[in-house]
């Protein structure tokens, strides 16, 4: 098993880092070290502000997708009775289908001959179809809500499952408003749950590449379409320093939230 | 009050999360080439259009075929892979989990763009091996996930017992480890097939020539909504779905006992 780690993850991994620092002209590598690929991309303004508006999406993807979804957790502890367990599978399913087939679906519902478009002309709310539900951030921001939420019900529901709701009535004896009862009992009880959502949500939306080609626009598009075009053209070296660019950025990012985190906890659920 | 809330956000986050794909699956049967509404009319066109098309049938057989091996690979040996995570303790033991569990993270564009580069510099010939090379890599941590949870709940001295009435270390695994962690090894394989079926940005980074479904699908997916994708979506959403529901039983069933 290690074995096959090595071989085809940290290698590749490491030749990704190397390539970074060649020269590739013409469809060729040249086996010259050099900086020219970083220097490249941080000197082109667009580049850079589709990095920051690719960690902006991303950003805004995790809060609402975990917020949504602690919200979402907390109906199926509290209501979902003897049903409980049938109602969590019915949320965890479609997560592991295809993310390619579920970004197009958004297109059937959102595009100018999208389901909501012909219901609201069909209801005559609008005479013209709405040509700003697709095609922009907000597209993919939804898409990419409805792409991750399950993961992070889950993360989130067997957090509060765990909870001994008996704090929270103590709490309440004691004076406690709902509100301070939520923030100083079950929020602290449930952050495992939010790492994990937080883990789970970030770190793929810095890559998200299906989404913001599909319905993404140009207004959408994320750094992820920036390194698939470099590839297109074959300027290996430019997209592998792109690459290299958001790995560094996924590895801070595991460095800091290192200590939130349990991955032995995620394994054994 | 509260608990009406509670009930019509509960009922609201089902919407959410089923509406999207019940369109999908309602404009598969319309008479009409563009999605329109109210219906006017239902149709098996587009699904008979699906199984006169070769294209679509040499891409699944690419897919299935690339989705056995990855899955025969990705069990075997996430299986072994499982008994270190959860039964040994050693020196970088969290480094272990973490070079795991990475591939399970990171955006799967970063994993196809590495094995592009590495297959680049190693001149080897991008093919349907290639992919599942690639596949192998992005299926292997869930395998090794669903063995191991199996595992944790395990009772070493049933294996010991073994032992002690004579067995050797190849027969106490062939007889009562082995069927002890088969639903986990069965649900791993189930996931597996499934999310090697459905992948789309490793193998798009590292195929050669040849296409597999969900590069069919992009091809027409790009552009705008076709009612014979919607056919075709329909049937691989319901074969997934029903693969992940058998796998997520076993695995449920598995934790229990």
């Amino acid at each position: 098993m290690s074995l096959v780690y090595v071989v085809l993850f940290v290698a590749p991994l490491g030749i990704l880092g190397v390539y970074s620092f060649w020269v590739s002209k013409s469809f060729q590598i040249i086996q010259v070290w050099t900086l020219e690929n970083y220097l490249a991309f941080f000197q082109r303004p667009a580049y850079v502000r589709a990095l920051f508006k690719t960690v902006w999406i991303a950003g805004v993807i995790t809060v609402l997708t975990t917020t949504l979804a602690y919200g979402f957790a907390y109906f199926l502890v509290k209501r979902g009775g003897r049903y409980q367990k049938a109602l969590v599978l019915l949320v965890i399913v479609p997560f592991w289908t295809s993310f390619l087939l579920r970004t197009y679906a958004w297109m059937t519902v959102l595009g100018e001959k999208g389901f909501i478009n012909q219901m609201l002309v069909y209801l005559r709310v609008v005479t013209e179809p709405l040509d700003f539900l697709l095609y922009n951030k907000f597209a993919v921001i939804l898409a990419s809500i409805h792409l991750f939420i399950p993961f992070s019900i889950i993360s989130i529901y067997t957090a509060l499952e765990k909870m001994d709701f008996n704090l929270v009535d103590a709490a309440k004896d004691l004076g406690a408003g709902p509100g301070r009862a939520f923030w100083h009992v079950t929020l602290p009880q449930t952050m495992t749950g939010i790492w994990a959502s937080i883990l789970f949500v970030f770190v793929p939306s810095l890559g998200l590449y299906i989404t913001p080609a599909l319905v993404g626009g140009a207004d959408g598009a994320m750094i992820a379409n920036l390194i698939v075009n470099q590839f297109e053209v074959f300027r290996l070296g430019l997209g592998a320093a792109i690459s290299f660019v958001i790995t560094a950025l996924v590895v801070l990012f595991l460095l800091a939230v290192r200590r939130y985190i349990d991955l032995e906890k995620i394994y054994s659920q | 009050m509260a608990r009406g809330v509670f009930l019509a956000y509960g009922v609201a986050g089902y919407v959410f999360l089923y509406a999207p794909i019940a369109i999908l699956i309602l404009f598969s049967f319309n008479t009409a080439l563009i999605p329109t509404f109210p219906l006017q009319g239902l149709t098996l066109r587009w699904y008979q259009e699906l199984a006169n098309d070769p294209i679509a049938f040499e891409a699944l057989r690419n897919s299935l075929g690339v989705a056995l091996a990855t899955t025969l690979i990705s069990t075997v040996v996430g299986t072994m892979g499982a008994f270190p995570l959860v039964r040994r303790t050693f020196p970088l033991k969290e480094v272990y989990n973490y070079v795991i569990m990475l591939p399970m993270i990171i955006p799967s564009l970063m994993i196809g763009v590495m094995l592009l580069v590495f297959f680049v510099w190693l001149r080897l010939k991008l093919s349907l091996l290639t992919v599942v090379a690639g596949h192998v890599v992005v299926t292997l941590p869930f395998a090794t996930v669903a063995v191991a949870s199996r595992l944790y709940g395990f009772d070493r001295s049933l294996e010991d017992a073994a032992a002690d009435c004579g067995a050797t270390p190849a027969q106490t695994f062939r007889h009562v480890t082995l069927p002890l962690i088969f639903p986990g090894i069965l649900a791993a394989a189930l996931f597996t097939f499934t999310l090697s079926f459905d992948e789309f940005i490793v193998t798009f980074m590292t195929t050669g020539t040849q296409k597999t479904l969900p590069m069919y699908i992009w091809g027409y997916v790009r552009y705008a909504v076709t009612p014979k994708i919607n056919a075709l979506a329909t049937l691989v959403l319901c074969a997934s779905f029903v693969l992940i529901m058998t796998s997520q039983l076993l695995l449920r069933r598995s934790s229990r006992t």
